[in-house]
C-alpha cells in the first residue's frame, strides 16, 4: 500500500481510538493553568495546584485569595506558583481561610515533600503559622515574596537540602522573617542561599535552629528584636548549626521591644526555656560551629553588635571555630552599637579580627584572652563566668531589657525609620 | 480530622427515652432497640483530649480503652508549629500523621488496636513525644 493510504488508515484509527494517551494526560494535568477570582477555569489556587502537571506553572492573576495552599508530594516536583501583575498584587489572606479538615489554614503556601518548587511574586499575610513553608524538599526557590504578620515565620524551610530565598521581605513575625531549620547533614552539601532580603519588625530577622550550609548575603535586617540568629537547640535534630556564612549584610537598629504592651507582634513562647531572646542585638551566635561573619555593616544596635554565647546545658550548643572578621561596626558607620562585641568566652577556636576599632564588653579575663585574634593557631578560649552572669541577667528580663540599652539618635539609612524600643511605629 | 456532627435521628430520640412512652403502639420493638442503643452508647469509651504546646503534649502518656477517640488540640492564640506522627504502632494498626498546625486546630484519631503507640512531633522529635497505651 502507498503511504497516502497508510495515512488515511492511521487517521481513522486515531479518530476511532480518541486522542492519544499523552493528550488525555495533558488535559487532565495541564502544564499551565491560570487562576483568577472570576472568569478563569480556576478561582482557587489549591484547585489549580491539584490539577497542574509535575513541572508545570500555576499563574495567578491579581487579587486576594482567602486560602492556604498545600503542594504535597513528588507528583508536584518542580511546579511554579507565580503571581501576575507586578509585586504584591497577589495576596494570600489567612484571616478566615480554612483547610480541608475545617481547621484554620495555617500557612500561605505549604510545600511538603515536593522538590524544586518555585514560589514567586506572592504575598502571604495573617496566617496562624507561616507565610511560605517548605518541608522535606530538595531545592526550592522563594523569590519576590512578601510575608506579613504571620504568627511564626515569614519564609520557612525545614529539613530540606539546598534552596534559595531571594528578593523577599518579611515583617511582623512572632519568631523570624526568614528561617532555615534542621538541615540534614550531607556528604556533598547543597547550600542554601538567602540573599537580597529585607527583614524588619520581627522578633528575629533571621533564625536558623540546627541549620547547615546556609549563606546569608546582601540583605538588610533592621528594627527587629535581634537581626541574624543562627542557633543550636536540643529540640530539633542535627545539632549543631554549622558551616554557615553571614557576609555583606547590613544589620542595624535592631531595637524592637516587642515585650511592650500593645505590641502588634507577639513573640512565640521562648524556645530557650525561661530565657528570652536578646533584644537590641545585631548578630547572635548561639552555640554554633564554623560560622563566618564577615564584611557586614553592623551598627546602631543599642545592646550588642555581635553577641556570641553557648548553651551551658547542651554540649553540642557550644560555640566552636567561629570567625568574626572584617566587619564595619558602629564607629565605622557613625552609629554606635551599645557595645560592638560580646562573648562569654566559651568553646574553642572562636576568634575576632579586622573589625576596625571595636568596643568590647569586658569580662573578668583580659580582653586579649576573651576576644582572641584569628592569626596563628586556633585559640583555646575559656568561659568567663562573669560574662555568663551578665547574659543570664539580661535574658531573664523581658520588657526591662531596654533599660540597659545605650540609646542615641541614628544616622539616616535610605528611607528607613528606626523604631528604637517602641512597640509600634 | 473532624467528623460531621451526629444527626438527631429517631434512634437518638429513642435512646433518650422520648419515643418509648409517647408512641408505644407504633414503636413496636422500639424499647428493645432503645436498650440496645443505650447499652452500645455506654460501651463507647469517653473521648480524650491532648494539649499540644511548645514543646510538649499534655498528657505525655495516655491509657485508653479500645475505640477511644483522642483529639489533639493546639492553642487558640499563639504557638510554634507542631504535628503528631506515629513512630511505632502495634502490629496491624494504621500509622498516621497530622498536618502541621500552630494554633486554633484540632486533629482526631480513634485507637482501634490494643497495644502501645509511640508518637512524636516531627519538628521537635528529640523532646516532644508521647505514648498511648490502648487496653484490650
Amino acid at each position: 500500500m502507498g503511504s497516502a493510504r497508510w495515512s488515511v488508515v492511521l487517521g481513522l484509527a486515531v479518530a476511532v481510538a480518541g486522542p492519544p494517551a499523552s493528550a488525555a494526560a495533558a488535559a487532565k494535568h495541564p502544564r499551565k493553568v491560570t487562576v483568577c477570582r472570576r472568569g478563569c477555569a480556576y478561582s482557587s489556587i489549591q484547585k489549580a495546584v491539584n490539577r497542574v502537571a509535575k513541572g508545570g506553572t500555576v499563574r495567578i492573576r491579581p487579587g486576594t485569595y482567602v486560602e492556604g495552599v498545600v503542594v504535597k508530594g513528588r507528583r508536584k516536583d518542580g511546579i511554579t506558583l507565580r503571581g501576575l501583575g507586578g509585586a504584591r498584587r497577589v495576596v494570600l489572606q489567612g484571616k478566615g481561610a480554612r483547610d480541608a479538615d475545617g481547621n484554620p489554614a495555617q500557612n500561605g503556601v505549604f510545600v511538603d515533600g515536593a522538590d524544586g518548587v518555585r514560589l514567586e511574586r506572592l504575598v502571604a499575610r495573617n496566617f496562624p503559622a507561616n507565610g511560605f513553608f517548605v518541608r522535606n524538599a530538595r531545592g526550592y526557590l522563594m523569590r519576590n515574596l512578601t510575608a506579613a504578620f504571620n504568627r511564626s515565620y515569614g519564609l520557612y524551610a525545614f529539613n530540606s537540602r539546598g534552596g534559595r530565598m531571594t528578593r523577599s521581605t518579611g515583617y511582623g513575625h512572632g519568631d523570624s522573617a526568614f528561617y532555615v531549620g534542621q538541615t540534614p547533614p550531607q556528604k556533598h552539601p547543597r547550600r542554601t542561599s538567602l540573599d537580597h532580603l529585607k527583614g524588619y519588625e520581627n522578633v528575629l530577622g533571621y533564625s536558623g535552629t540546627n541549620s547547615r550550609y546556609v549563606d546569608i548575603t546582601k540583605s538588610d535586617f533592621f528594627n527587629n528584636g535581634a537581626g541574624i540568629v543562627p542557633n543550636t537547640l536540643k529540640s530539633e535534630k542535627y545539632a549543631p548549626a554549622t558551616s554557615g556564612t553571614i557576609r555583606g549584610n547590613r544589620v542595624f537598629w535592631n531595637n524592637f521591644n516587642y515585650f511592650k504592651p500593645g505590641s502588634p507582634v507577639k513573640p512565640l513562647p521562648s524556645a530557650a526555656g525561661s530565657f528570652n531572646y536578646p533584644t537590641g542585638t545585631g548578630v547572635v551566635l548561639f552555640g554554633v560551629t564554623k560560622w563566618k561573619v564577615s564584611d557586614n555593616d553592623i551598627f546602631g544596635n543599642f545592646k550588642w553588635g555581635v553577641f556570641s554565647v553557648s548553651d551551658p546545658t547542651f554540649k553540642p550548643a557550644t560555640n566552636r571555630r567561629n570567625r568574626v572578621t572584617g566587619n564595619r561596626m558602629g564607629g565605622a558607620n557613625g552609629d554606635a552599637n551599645g557595645v560592638d562585641v560580646f562573648t562569654e568566652g566559651s568553646g574553642s577556636g572562636n576568634c575576632w579580627s579586622g573589625n576596625g576599632t571595636v568596643t568590647l564588653d569586658p569580662g573578668s579575663q583580659p580582653d586579649v584572652q576573651l576576644y582572641p585574634g584569628c592569626a596563628g593557631s586556633p585559640p583555646a578560649n575559656g568561659r568567663d563566668d562573669q560574662q555568663l552572669g551578665e547574659v543570664a541577667g539580661y535574658l531573664l528580663q523581658g520588657v526591662g531589657q531596654e533599660s540597659s540599652w545605650v540609646k542615641h539618635p541614628h544616622k539616616r539609612v535610605g528611607t528607613y525609620k528606626p523604631i528604637d524600643g517602641e512597640s509600634v511605629r | 480530622m473532624r467528623r460531621p456532627e451526629p444527626r438527631l435521628g429517631l434512634a437518638a430520640l429513642a435512646g433518650a427515652g422520648l419515643l418509648a412512652g409517647a408512641v408505644p403502639a407504633v414503636a413496636g420493638s422500639a424499647p428493645a432497640d432503645a436498650v440496645a442503643t443505650a447499652a452500645k452508647k455506654k460501651r463507647r469509651p469517653k473521648p480524650r483530649a491532648v494539649k499540644v504546646r511548645d514543646n510538649y503534649y499534655g498528657p505525655a502518656k495516655l491509657k485508653v480503652r479500645r475505640n477511644t477517640k483522642v483529639t489533639w488540640k493546639w492553642p487558640s492564640d499563639i504557638g510554634d508549629t507542631h504535628d503528631v506522627k506515629t513512630r511505632k504502632v502495634p502490629r496491624g494498626a494504621k500509622k498516621f500523621q497530622s498536618p502541621p498546625y500552630a494554633s486554633g486546630a484540632k486533629y482526631s484519631q480513634t485507637f482501634k488496636k490494643p497495644g502501645t503507640y509511640k508518637l512524636y512531633c516531627t519538628f521537635h522529635s528529640t523532646e516532644m513525644t508521647m505514648t498511648v497505651v490502648v487496653k484490650k
